[in-house]
């Protein structure tokens, strides 16, 4: 929808305005994240902000927003390595930069110490992801060394068949096709839709 | 002349230059006749006039912190027994703080990072029929929570993918864009209410007066006759199509 937009009434010219409220910010669509920092005493905290983020907005975000009164503001860019752009699983795209991090650490008037890491993971199925990231990075690897995975022996299905085999040895069972094995007698059935019975 | 004739020389005495072979073979081994002047100079290169004279009146002279020399005199601190250092095991716990604003950076539990029930367990994002009822002071409650809640997530991923932790990344994007789509939805109210504000002023701008077409409206409706009455039910003609 285009509208003719409308002058908003502005203040009057030279009229005085708090150095506080010179930059107010309603609607901030920022987020800012608290860094775990095991190197840092709990004087500290480490928070990752946008890299338009300067330390008084800092300082003002935290002490209006959580009430948490910051003594000193540091902070530092982080430039990201190179890297390539990811395509079907393999490194072969275009080299790019990714977008540098902005760090800021402010010290703190009250210390907060960083609660602990949680030891039982089971809440995030840990086990399970590992395992579909072992996958994962297994299957990755298949598709990269595409030109000699025919060559190679299948491990997997190698050991399969050793286990298969050892059990066979172990328990020696009698021989069956596999439709008696399983319970289809398709010849039977064959015999009882046709009415013709199989030779013997 | 060589090192050796010399400690040799010291050793033995001069008889040790008779055991020397003759000067025509190893005219090293022997003194020169003709000794060449030797020019010499001291090892220290500050003159004697610079050199200081007596004591001056610096009381830290000597004293390094690199060399450990500890002070000369007693300091006002030395009657105070020195910390010692403790073991990280050792260490008393801090009083814990519930009531630091920093808390605000995680979950109501607390802990370090969400679990993926928690982050799962929301309802749905606020809708345009329920915000536009809202005053503006409560829409901007409400953005504020958003942000926090925003930030709260953020950390919990950080946290997250820095231990490994597993899932969750999937919850928590779905929370976070719940949240988002409320943020919108303020925004559109919001700019509802200003374009609504822009057509009254442009409105006020040409001359229109509200109270006075009230009245204008008022008395309009009393001439009216009920038959005339547009709003009243029946009276709108429907249309075939």
């Amino acid at each position: 929808m285009v509208r003719r937009a409308v002058a908003i009434p502005k203040a009057a010219k030279n009229a005085f305005v708090p150095p506080s409220q010179r930059k107010q910010v309603f609607l901030p669509e920022f987020v800012i994240a608290l860094a775990r920092t095991p190197f840092l005493s709990p004087r500290y905290a480490q928070f990752r902000v946008p890299l338009n983020f300067n330390k008084l907005d800092l300082r003002d975000y935290l002490q209006n927003a959580y009430n948490v009164g910051v003594v000193s503001v540091r902070s530092y860019i982080e430039q990201q390595p190179i890297t390539r752009i990811t395509r079907d699983g393999r490194n072969i795209g275009a080299w790019r930069r990714p977008k540098a991090q902005k760090r800021m650490t402010v010290e703190l008037r009250e210390p907060f110490v960083y609660p602990e890491e949680p030891k039982d993971l089971s809440p995030w199925e840990k086990e399970s992801w590992d395992a579909s990231e072992k996958w994962q990075a297994k299957m990755q690897q298949g598709m990269q060394q595409k030109s000699h995975y025919a060559q190679e022996p299948d491990a997997d299905a190698r050991k399969a068949f050793e286990e298969q085999a050892k059990e066979l040895k172990k328990a020696p069972e009698e021989w069956r096709p596999s439709s008696k094995a399983l319970g289809l007698d398709l010849a039977r059935r064959l015999s009882v839709r046709t009415g013709v019975k199989s030779e013997k | 002349m060589h090192r050796s004739t010399v400690s040799r020389v010291a050793q033995h005495g001069v008889s040790a230059l008779a055991e020397l072979p003759p000067p025509y073979l190893a005219p090293s081994l022997h003194f020169s006749k003709s000794r060449a002047p030797i020019q010499t100079s001291s090892f220290s290169t500050t003159s004697a006039v610079a050199a200081r004279r007596g004591r001056d009146m610096n009381r830290t002279r000597g004293v390094s912190a690199i060399h450990g020399t500890g002070p000369r005199f007693p300091l006002s601190a030395s009657k105070y027994p020195l910390p010692k250092p403790v073991s990280r095991d050792q260490m008393k716990a801090r009083p814990s703080t519930p009531n630091h604003g920093l808390w605000g950076f995680f979950p109501p539990t607390h802990e370090a990072l969400s679990t993926t029930e928690y982050d799962a367990a929301f309802g749905r994002p606020w809708s345009v029929q329920e915000l536009r009822n809202k005053s503006w002071d409560d829409l901007h409650k409400l953005w504020w929570v958003c942000v926090k809640e925003r930030n709260r997530i953020a950390t919990s991923n950080l946290e997250r993918s820095r231990l490994k932790a597993g899932f969750g990344d999937h919850e928590a994007n779905q929370r976070d864009d719940a949240i988002v789509v409320t943020q919108k939805t303020i925004k559109h109210v919001l700019r509802e209410r200003f374009y609504a504000w822009e057509d009254a002023s442009r409105l006020y701008a040409k001359g229109y007066r509200p109270q006075d077409q009230d009245s204008m409206e008022e008395a309009a409706l009393e001439e009216m006759t009920p038959a005339e009455d547009p709003f009243k039910e029946g009276s709108v003609k429907e249309t075939k199509l």
